[in-house]
């Protein structure tokens, strides 16, 4: 084994496998160390992948050649479009997956990359030296030297699990926690938090009557989540769909404080948009039942991912209620429900590279950061890797804007506003989600991929064909006006005004369909549908792309006035003592992402404006 | 080395011959340089002191000062108010004296932007003080202190709230699609948005009206030269009301005098500058006061004879014959007046403010040229709101709320997944 890599990379979960293949990709000798190698790839909680926002990022992660379309498109048992009846901004690829295909997908990924060696260890402890990380020791005390390190352990730091009264030290169910790394990064000074997170009993599959349940099926028109692959090639299966009832509901409410989150034991933040049964029943009373999806852990998996009942509750008191369900009434559980509470690094930590402030060329990725899901996980472990990578040879920074990509929203987000509970991404949390959609994640992303050099050369010709046939189709459709006397000709009748309108424009209309252009401009069926998609978002979105373009004009102006690292604060002036508090902390690299930070106001934006202004022109004096 | 904020001065009086004049001081530096000049050495805060100013040499004059410490003062730092003799020659020399301390003469509106930037006012607010400032009439003023008061900011805070519910359930639908939200949902939406907009344009409507508050009503006096235009004028100015600013033309030849007539502003245009054109022919003359007529919210035509049909083009308009005095036949439909005896003027003055002054006002109104521009925007974008298509209906309203809370405050995004999860139960 070398002991003398580029890059190290801890850890082998979402965030961990990202970040080593797209560090080795960008070109630096990479390794990275995991508790067990056989669990590289596992997806620990629910077997699925994608879905509303969350289907962005995999989709961007992809336009930076990672691996997660990649191996969801080999492990994909249902494919569903969610919001496919709405508008191509708020469309949401999902997959349900076969946890053993995705696993080995990914470690066949793993282990094709070039300049990347797995190595199984426990990492006990960094090697710092003048606030500058050199590398890691091992649990036998190994030494492994690095020029950078991207930490991604998950809730492993700390993990405690918790089914009612019992509790265990875990990083997941079978798996130890990292507790010397966690005190390391205590006595580096890291602000840390805690968080919890929860997952629901897995169930035997055979033991569930299936007949009388909704089934929800795959839909008919199957879109790969990586943009290199033309097709998904795995059979597609259905879920079914029950409800909690009052039977369900009673046995939880009246075991209530048997729940270590309601007894006050557990006293850390949990995600409201994943809240356990417990947490359904009691906050939202009025509700007398409660979805949930039985989605199949694989193709061939006798397990059941029963999604919508977490829960923290003693074993028994679970398969009491889960017996009160439809379809469940002799269900057996192979493995309880439980909880677990970790640590985390706040976020402000951290810069839009993810490196730490404290510690020169450590990153921190995934939700050691305080995310949740796996897809948000690997948004950070790529672009943790890709900047530990070029941190070891030059000085450049690889960071998307809020207004490229939802990775660009999730970091933004993360370092400068912090988090207080796990954080998910929502469309809604794009200020520009008309434009940051998922079929157009690679027109957005690859070529910055590309400059930054983490694409590998034959998505690269891929997407330049791709990216030709879209200009010159839209050349195509832009050059070409008609007049309403040549469109009546062919048929399309339009307001008579004498304006000459383009594709594009008459794309607009409602009435009027790419098919019926063919008629009037039949070069148009030439082109492929990529190109056409593209060609009718841009018409149905029409003055609303525009109006969201000038918005990023006026955002990137404020992007593009940088506050130096050194800035005093306090010599800004007009600013509260506790703005001043709050800016050195965080020290935004920018005008933009100082207006961001909660409790910063527009007036103390002016003032911050005014001084990097004066601040500048006395230099250039 | 410099301090870390800059200790600012003003006069926050008028310059001349007065009783008093006041000066303010504010910044860290304010209660020590204040001592370093002042006999007492001990001052109560929010007590006025008699305290000499001192120079070095001598007394300068005797004051009233008052320290205020922060954050309970205007600007929300430590200030100092000093009440001196309000002659110029103490106002130089005090402002001679602070100028040698590390102090500096504040810039237009800057105890006002402190105060703006130390969270003591919102934007709304500030602009209000300047209203207040500048208020000329009673309903001005009371305009202006209602809003000083945080109604203006209550009211932007209750709509950008609703708009924010409204915002999080259309959001719900996009963000939760496979969740099993409340059927209702979508009628939820179409009542609130319906209920939004409702109460945006009353406000709008109510704020046309107090508009007239703020900027007052506009009256042109038009008719023939020698209809008695000016001899009213100077009447109602001399007379029956308080001259609040009298401007002479300087484009239009037009003159301009503005009046407080029972707390209201009314301005008066006399076109008497036409006379110069009294040698060509009198339809000119007509022409040019057509313009000002076209602006004004109300006109006064004075008739010589019973010319009525002339001004037919006129919208807005009330006739007048002047001389009483002289010629007693009176017209029907026509205000019969002497500005030598003030006959029938009072009446008159009636019938205008009656005419221009609708019902009552109630409720916190805009005045504001940038407040009114963000309400119609918003308003816009509510109204045309369609479910259908239910990623632009979100864009919509994204933007509708960007114009409300671009009157007083900024959108966080946070606080709409706040009111999701607090109405949904959303999460597997």
């Amino acid at each position: 084994m070398d002991n003398k890599f580029d890059v190290i990379v801890i850890g082998g979960g979402h965030a961990g496998v990202e970040a080593a293949c797209s560090s080795a990709r960008t070109g630096s000798k990479t390794a990275l160390i995991t508790h067990k190698v056989d669990k590289i790839g596992e997806m620990s909680c629910n077997p699925a992948i994608g879905g509303l926002g969350k289907g962005h990022l995999v989709k961007e992660i992809d336009a930076l050649d990672g691996i997660m379309a990649k191996a969801t498109d080999r492990s994909c048992i249902q494919f569903r479009m969610l919001n496919s009846s709405r508008g191509a901004a708020v469309r949401g690829p999902r997959a349900q997956t076969d946890r053993i295909l995705y696993k080995n997908a990914i470690n066949q990924l793993v282990s094709e990359q070039k300049n990347l060696q797995i190595i199984e260890g426990s990492v006990e402890d960094l090697i710092v030296l003048n606030k500058k990380v050199n590398g890691v020791i091992l649990g036998d005390n190994k030494k492994i030297s690095s020029k950078s390190v991207v930490l991604t352990t998950g809730t492993f730091l700390q993990g405690l699990i918790r089914i009612g009264s019992e509790k265990q030290e875990a990083g997941r169910v079978g798996d130890k926690a990292s507790i010397k790394l966690a005190k390391r990064l205590k006595d580096l000074k890291f602000s840390i938090g805690r968080l919890k997170t929860g997952t629901p009993p897995r169930l035997l599959k055979k033991t569930i009557n299936f007949n009388d349940l909704n089934e929800q099926q795959p839909d008919k028109k199957l879109v790969p989540f990586s943009f290199i692959n033309r097709d998904i090639h795995i059979p597609q299966i259905s879920c079914f769909i029950t409800h909690t009832n009052k039977n369900t509901h009673e046995i939880i409410a009246q075991n209530l404080n048997l729940s270590p989150m309601y007894s006050g034991e557990i006293q850390s933040m949990g995600a409201r948009y994943c809240p356990s049964i417990e947490d359904k029943i009691h906050k939202f009373k009025s509700k007398s039942s409660h979805q949930i999806f039985l989605e199949p852990e694989g193709l061939d998996s006798d397990l059941i991912y029963p999604n919508g009942i977490s829960s923290s509750l003693p074993t028994e008191i679970q398969e009491q209620f889960v017996r009160t369900i439809k379809g469940l009434e002799s269900v057996i559980i192979t493995q309880p429900a439980y909880a677990i509470e970790y640590d985390f690094v706040d976020p402000q930590e951290l810069t839009h590279s993810l490196e730490t402030k404290k510690i020169k060329n450590l990153f921190f990725a995934g939700q050691i950061n305080g995310t949740t899901g796996y897809e948000e996980a690997a948004s950070q472990g790529i672009i943790a890797g890709i900047n530990a990578s070029l941190k070891t040879t030059s000085n450049k920074e690889f960071i998307i804007p809020r207004s490229s990509g939802y990775i660009g929203v999730l970091i933004d987000d993360l370092v400068t506003k912090g988090t207080k509970e796990p954080y998910r991404m929502f469309t809604s949390r794009s200020e520009y989600r008309l434009l940051l959609r998922a079929d157009n994640a690679d027109l957005r992303l690859t070529p910055l991929g590309i400059d930054i050099g983490c694409v590998d050369i034959d998505r690269q010709r891929q997407f330049e064909k791709k990216s030709k046939r879209i200009k010159e189709g839209f050349r195509l459709v832009k050059n070409h006006k008609f007049s309403p006397d040549a469109l009546l000709k062919k048929g399309i009748k339009i307001n008579k005004d004498g304006k000459k309108r383009n594709i594009i424009d008459l794309l607009s209309f409602s009435n009027i369909t790419t098919p019926k252009l063919k008629k009037i401009l039949p070069e148009l069926s030439g082109l492929e549908d990529d190109v056409i998609e593209q060609i009718e978002i841009e018409a149905k979105y029409a003055g609303y792309l525009d109006r969201q373009r000038m918005d990023i004009q006026d955002f990137e102006k404020e992007e593009n006035l940088k506050i130096p690292k050194s800035t005093n604060y306090k010599l800004v002036g007009s600013l509260s003592n506790e703005m001043v508090e709050k800016l050195s902390k965080i020290k935004p690299p920018t005008l933009g992402a100082a207006s961001r930070i909660s409790g910063v106001t527009p007036a103390a934006t002016i003032a911050l404006l005014r001084y990097i202004k004066k601040n500048k022109n006395k230099k250039a004096a | 080395m410099k301090a870390s904020k800059e200790t600012i001065f003003a006069l926050a009086t008028q310059r001349g011959k007065s009783g008093i004049a006041v000066f303010r001081i504010s910044g860290k530096g304010s209660h020590t340089i204040i001592k370093s000049i002042s006999s007492k050495k001990k001052f109560k805060t929010n007590f006025a002191t008699l305290n000499n100013l001192l120079d070095g040499k001598g007394v300068i004059d005797q004051t009233l000062t008052t320290f205020f410490k922060s954050p309970k003062s205007y600007t929300g730092e430590d200030m100092v108010e000093i009440s001196c003799h309000g002659s110029i020659s103490v106002i130089n020399k005090i402002t001679k004296t602070l100028l040698k301390k590390q102090i500096r003469l504040a810039e237009p509106g800057e105890f006002t932007k402190r105060a703006l930037i130390n969270d003591k006012l919102s934007v709304i607010e500030a602009e209000t003080i300047n209203d207040l400032v500048n208020a000329e009439t009673e309903n001005q003023r009371k305009t202006a202190i209602s809003n000083l008061s945080g109604n203006l900011d209550k009211l932007v805070n209750e709509i950008s709230n609703k708009q924010k519910k409204l915002l999080a359930d259309i959001e719900a639908i996009i963000d939760f699609a496979d969740e099993d939200l409340p059927k209702e949902i979508y009628k939820n939406i179409k009542e609130q948005n319906k209920n939004i907009y409702k109460q945006i344009e009353n406000i709008i409507e109510r704020s046309a009206l107090s508009r007239q508050i703020h900027d007052g009503f506009t009256i042109t006096i038009i008719g023939k030269p020698n209809t008695g235009k000016s001899s009213f004028i100077n009447y109602i100015n001399n007379k029956e009301v308080s001259i609040v600013t009298n401007i002479p033309g300087t484009t239009t030849d037009l003159v301009s005098s503005s009046l407080d007539i029972q707390g209201d502003k009314y301005t008066f245009i006399d076109t008497a500058g036409i006379r110069k054109y009294k040698n060509l022919i009198e339809k000119i003359g007509i022409e040019r006061s057509l313009e000002s007529a076209e602006k004004s919210d109300l006109n006064i035509v004075f008739l010589k004879n019973n010319e009525k049909k002339n001004y037919s083009k006129i919208k807005s308009k009330i006739f007048v014959k002047s001389k009483y005095d002289t010629n007693k036949k009176k017209i029907s439909g026509v205000h019969s007046i002497s500005s030598v005896s003030g006959y029938g003027i009072e009446p008159l003055i009636k019938t205008i403010s009656s005419k221009l002054k609708k019902k009552p006002i109630s409720g916190p109104v805009f005045s504001r040229e940038r407040h009114m521009e963000s309400l119609k925007k918003s308003l816009l974008l509510l109204k045309s709101l369609d479910l259908k298509e239910i990623d632009i209906a979100a864009e919509n309203v994204r933007r509708s709320i960007m114009y409300i809370d671009g009157i007083n405050q900024k959108f966080d995004i946070e606080k709409i997944l706040d009111i999701i999860f607090s109405d949904f139960c959303i999460g597997k």
